[in-house]
């Protein structure tokens, strides 16, 4: 538990020093929700786009995290610390990325698409958090199996998107759902399936990572 | 009739091509296992 | 394997002949009906070889033994070549009868999905060096396996809150038993061709290996 608080702590270090992802991703995610109010305005279309673009976030993000360790996962293996704890720690890492992208983007979407956006936020948070996870969770795991890959940052979105649909799916049925005007309760269905992907592959990428870290 | 054609040759025709893909596959490793049991001939 | 492969393709043969031929012709589908024939078996093949690719995953891992890793990486192709016949017969069969290349029902969805995450395990395996693709491969051929489930959740999700247009079952109502014989035939020969095909690749990887080895020895 204490290892996971370090490595999350060392990673949100770094990060918050040089911010060179935060900023980056987060300037395209920006640049991503312009475009696609500017191709199609309507409130109909708030929640693809939100998702569209969180999609596109992580898939930025999440490969440029495990470059942090200059594509070696040496300095995590000697460390010896147990797999599991350091999958934990980079998807909170990225979890956080992922939020804050989400954060900010969040009054560009009730400027340009629908105030209901900002008007439901707190509710939002339900579907936001847990498909963020999902994101994460999934992303973390590929982000770390593809480190020495060649064309990296192609291959996180072909093997991310594929096994994250069912989150991209849901997450954004709960959204439309809610910008509409329903209830939590309402949006049942789809935060289950969220809540069993994510517990379903938080657990495997846990158990996996293992295998990702060994040379 | 037109679309049971086009089904089945499309399926036949996957099939078909990974065959002949193992089958030049195989070529190649046969090739590279003579070339290495003349090396090793050669030595 | 030689005798395998024989039966297999006789089975085929004997199969394609009698769905095409010999098979009773379904009252409202008429001729396109055939197609269930090679659609359903493809798509029970397909699961049979992720299934393959989920064991051979899991022991590679466990056992680092390279062997499992031939068997999950021959079923993994073999498993993208049988979802593609799926996936095209199934079109092809939709667009005659039900009026459309594709619908975004469950199954097809989760069939789809898979089809691109077993890509992704392909291209993985080639594009990472060494032993990591091996790896890596296995944690994909896992993790693909575990999502289907998921995938299909969400896709009847998506469908009870925004409904299809057209109800697309690609089997249709319940099957009259006169269709068993000839569906059975091609079921056989698909999984004995699958089978064959799997020994075939795993050997000449086996033998890859063996020769990779010998060279570097030298």
């Amino acid at each position: 538990m204490r290892t996971i608080r370090l490595l999350v702590a060392k990673d949100l270090r770094l990060e918050w020093r040089t911010r060179e992802i935060t900023t980056t991703v987060g300037l395209l995610a920006l640049l991503l929700v312009i475009v696609l109010a500017a191709v199609r305005p309507e409130p109909a279309a708030a929640a693809s786009a939100m998702w569209v673009t969180y999609a596109f976030a992580a898939t930025l993000g999440f490969a440029r995290a495990f470059a942090l360790e200059r594509d070696h996962l040496t300095g995590l293996r000697l460390a010896g610390t147990d797999g599991g704890a350091v999958f934990l720690g980079k998807a909170v890492v990225n979890w956080v990325l992922l939020a804050v992208v989400q954060a900010v983007s969040l009054p560009a979407f009730g400027a340009l698409f629908t105030e209901a956006a900002l008007a439901r936020a707190g509710a939002l948070a339900a579907p936001l958090v847990l498909g963020g996870v999902g994101l994460a969770v999934v992303g973390t795991l590929f982000g770390g199996l593809i480190v020495q890959a060649r064309l990296r940052e192609a291959l996180l979105p072909l093997l991310l998107l594929p096994v994250a649909l069912p989150v991209l799916i849901a997450a954004t049925s709960a959204t439309a759902a809610l910008l509409d005007g329903a209830s939590l309760r309402a949006i049942g269905p789809q935060l289950q399936l969220l809540a069993a992907f994510d517990i379903l592959f938080a657990t495997a990428s846990w158990l996996l990572f293992e295998f990702v870290l060994e040379e | 009739m037109g679309y049971v054609a086009a089904a089945y040759t499309v399926v036949v025709a996957l099939v078909l091509v990974y065959a002949l893909t193992l089958v030049a596959r195989q070529r190649l490793i046969d090739e590279m296992a003579e070339a290495a049991a003349t090396d090793e001939a050669g030595r | 394997m030689r005798p395998l492969l024989a039966a297999a393709t006789l089975l085929m043969l004997v199969g394609i002949a009698w769905a095409l031929l010999a098979a009773p012709t379904e009252v409202f589908q008429g001729l396109p009906q055939r197609i269930m024939y090679l659609h359903v078996p493809a798509v029970v093949t397909a699961y049979v070889a992720l299934l393959v690719v989920f064991v051979g995953s899991v022991l590679f891992l466990w056992t680092r033994q390279a062997r499992w890793d031939r068997l999950a990486h021959s079923a993994a192709e073999l498993a993208v070549l049988f979802i593609t016949a799926t996936l095209v017969s199934g079109a092809i069969w939709g667009r005659p009868v039900w009026g459309t290349w594709w619908s975004w029902d469950a199954r097809l969805t989760t069939t789809l999905v898979l089809w691109f995450i077993y890509i992704g395990y392909l291209i993985v395996r080639a594009w990472a060096p060494g032993s990591r693709g091996a790896r890596a491969a296995a944690v994909i051929g896992i993790v693909g396996v575990l999502d289907i489930p998921l995938i299909h959740w969400s896709a009847i999700v998506l469908r009870t809150l925004h409904p299809q247009p057209t109800v697309f079952r690609p089997e249709g109502p319940a099957l009259p038993a006169s269709m068993l014989p000839p569906l059975g035939v091609n079921l056989a020969a698909f999984l004995t061709l699958f089978v064959a095909l799997l020994l075939l690749r795993v050997r000449q990887e086996r033998m890859l290996a063996r020769l990779v080895e010998q060279l570097e020895a030298a």
